[in-house]
């Protein structure tokens, strides 16, 4: 089988990287055509490049042609930004649930250092959940939340396991080359506010409370009070037709 | 209760190219040692590529597991970059000698080839092996290689003095590894030059070649058609070897009547020979490892004209083979292997060139004497027992074990 995984692998990326090169290593020996596609340059992966947006997501649908099947590893910037706007997250997980669809099957799993893009509850991660062949969560309430809101059958949803500590080595050279990368900034900040948002969730968990997106979120936003952008864009057309009708009133008089 | 049985000592040879038609004195060292510690008891892995061709990498070689002489090949695929332009326009900065900045250091690493499988099975592995060794410096397999376990890794770097090596991604391999085997002392000092942040466990180690049975000078002329005598190039036909600037020092020569001897070359790489010369120099291409001994043997001199040379292969099996040696002085190493030796004779310009091939076509028995120094040399200092010893010498200061 030939399989495409999506996700840092090592030098970079701790603790997760060195997992995803365990399974590619594991898939290796099992015989499959393994190719690493990883966002972060300094990987020793078969490619490399932007891992984020819709150019991505055209990018990853591309690839699909030669792929039966594809792991993709959310992380920071995969297939997200920090800080992505609510319409950014809106099209690129909607181009990225319809690539990940080209490919035969689709197996994802979830760093536990990030958040999920929108939340488990989020309309725009639906189709991405439902239609995946393994999904590998940080947690048994995440698992617990996905089997309940989607409906996934238990046996497609799997918790990571507690992996002992192993450090890649990274020579003093290279961690200067982090220093200099504008990006180290924002993904420490991310870092935080993931942590931060996680605790939140596993309180609303726990206290019975909303399941969703978490306010404060970088991918999520606050459901509550940002616009529905399916709202938004029938409300643009509506305004747009009542002008083009007003103009058109006007040249008539 | 039995002990379990002590297992014998594993290493890992990665080289970035391996198996027949690989010309590159690196890579032969490796394969040799590699051979020479099988010999010596140790379990022995060669870690290397499916490429033969240093400039395509293409994968020439099927993937997978072999043994060669008692030694496990494990050969895994390259990748090479699509993005040429940007991979052309790094080369070019780094050949300017500018400075790039570890970003933009990394990523020329990664603009040449890679090897992904091959990161990931020292990944996995990389415990079950005593002690990777690694060479040379400027290549993927060894920049990546060397981070996985720095703690057991040695790198060969064959340093020259070229813009390459002054890359802060190649100083910080050769500051993070356990230990760092140079081939000369020259070589030594360029990397304290370079990085002189270098680990305590470094040191001179030399490198070898094998000692032919016998040699068959007349037989090679008579099956090469070979008529006149001839001065020899051996190696690669390319411009980092000094191949241009050999051709450019013959064709005055020539020009000059003062060029006594063809010009035979052999190795791989396009010669590319002026039409001027056609007939004067003849190549006769890739030679099987049973021949070359023969060529050594059948030539007046072997000429050097290489300055980007950690150790020079070619001067040894020459030196072996009886021949004297004409080198360019531009080589630091090839001139301290000369000088040391009383060997071979050095030239700076294309005027000192034509008088060396004067000299040895009108003083036989002075070259003779020269090349009999030269042998002396070899078989004192450059035989495997004495490099394997060296080596193992470091391998025990690092593991505390030995194969035996």
């Amino acid at each position: 089988m030939r399989i495409l995984i999506v996700g840092t692998v090592p030098p970079p990326g701790g603790d997760a990287a060195l997992a995803l090169a365990e399974i590619a290593t594991a898939l290796i020996a099992e015989g499959h055509d393994v190719e690493m596609f990883s966002p972060d340059d300094r990987s020793a992966a078969h490619r490399s490049g932007r891992t984020e947006g819709p150019l991505f997501c055209l990018r990853l649908a591309w690839l699909s042609r030669r792929f039966d099947s594809v792991v993709v590893h959310f992380e920071q910037g995969l297939p997200l930004r920090a800080r992505a706007g609510r319409w950014w997250r809106a099209v690129t997980l909607t181009l990225f649930a319809a690539a990940l669809r080209m490919f035969p099957e689709r197996n994802l799993r979830f760093d536990p250092d990030s958040p999920i893009p929108g939340g488990i509850g989020s309309r725009a991660m639906g189709e991405i959940w439902t239609t995946a062949s393994h999904v590998v969560v940080a947690s048994e309430q995440d698992r617990a939340q996905l089997i309940a809101i989607w409906g996934l059958p238990e046996e497609r949803v799997t918790v990571a396991e507690e992996r002992p500590e192993r450090r890649v080595h990274v020579p003093r050279g290279w961690a200067a080359a982090d220093a200099d990368d504008p990006r180290t900034e924002v993904l420490e900040l991310v870092r935080a506010r993931s942590a931060h948002d996680r605790a939140a969730r596993a309180a609303r968990v726990a206290l019975g409370g909303e399941i969703g997106a978490a306010p404060g979120s970088p991918f999520a936003g606050d459901r509550s009070r940002a616009p529905d952008p399916e709202a938004f864009v029938r409300g643009a057309i509506a305004l747009c037709r009542r002008l083009v009708e007003r103009i058109s009133a006007t040249d008539r008089s | 209760m039995a002990r379990k049985a002590r297992t014998r000592v594993r290493l890992a040879f990665v080289t970035p190219r391996y198996g027949p038609g690989v010309v590159g004195g690196s890579e032969a060292v490796m394969a040799e040692a590699a051979r020479g510690f099988v010999r010596r008891g140790y379990e022995v892995d060669i870690l290397t590529t499916c490429a033969r061709s240093h400039f395509s990498w293409a994968n020439e070689f099927d993937d997978g597991t072999s043994e060669d002489a008692g030694v496990v090949v494990r050969r895994f695929p390259t990748v090479t970059s699509r993005r040429r332009l940007v991979a052309s326009g790094l080369e070019q900065r780094v050949q300017r000698g500018e400075e790039l900045g570890t970003a933009a250091e990394i990523a020329w690493v990664n603009s040449r080839f890679r090897v992904p499988e091959l990161y990931l099975h020292l990944l996995a592995e990389a415990r079950r092996y005593d002690v990777i060794v690694l060479s040379p410096y400027l290549f993927w397999s060894t920049i990546y290689g060397a981070q996985v376990a720095p703690e057991r890794s040695i790198v060969m770097p064959c340093l020259h003095d070229e813009p390459y090596a002054r890359l802060s991604v190649v100083r910080s391999t050769l500051a993070s590894v356990a230990a760092v085997w140079f081939l000369s002392e020259p070589e030594h000092l360029l990397a304290h030059r370079i990085a002189p942040d270098l680990p305590p466990r470094h040191g001179v180690v030399g490198a070898a070649v094998e000692v032919p049975d016998s040699y068959d000078a007349a037989g090679f002329r008579e099956r090469h058609g070979l008529r006149r005598p001839f001065v020899l190039f051996a190696g690669r036909r390319e411009d980092g070897k000094g191949w241009r600037e050999l051709l450019a020092a013959y064709a005055a020569a020539v020009v000059g009547n003062d060029a006594p001897f063809d010009l035979v070359t052999v190795g791989v790489g396009a010669p590319e020979i002026p039409e001027g010369l056609a007939g004067r120099v003849i190549d006769l291409g890739y030679l099987d490892a049973d021949e070359m001994p023969n060529a050594f043997a059948a030539a007046e001199a072997l000429v050097q004209p290489s300055a980007n040379e950690s150790f020079s292969r070619t001067l040894m099996e020459s030196w072996l083979a009886g021949t004297p040696v004409i080198a360019s002085a531009a080589g630091e190493v090839i001139t301290w292997h000369c000088e040391r030796s009383g060997g071979g004779l050095t030239y700076a310009g294309d005027l000192e060139f034509a008088q060396c091939l004067r000299f040895v076509a009108e003083a036989p028995k002075a070259a003779a004497a020269m090349a009999a120094r030269g042998q002396q040399y070899v078989l004192g200092n450059y035989t495997w027992e004495v490099v394997l010893d060296a080596m193992e010498r470091s391998l025990v200061g690092l593991t505390g074990r030995t194969a035996r």
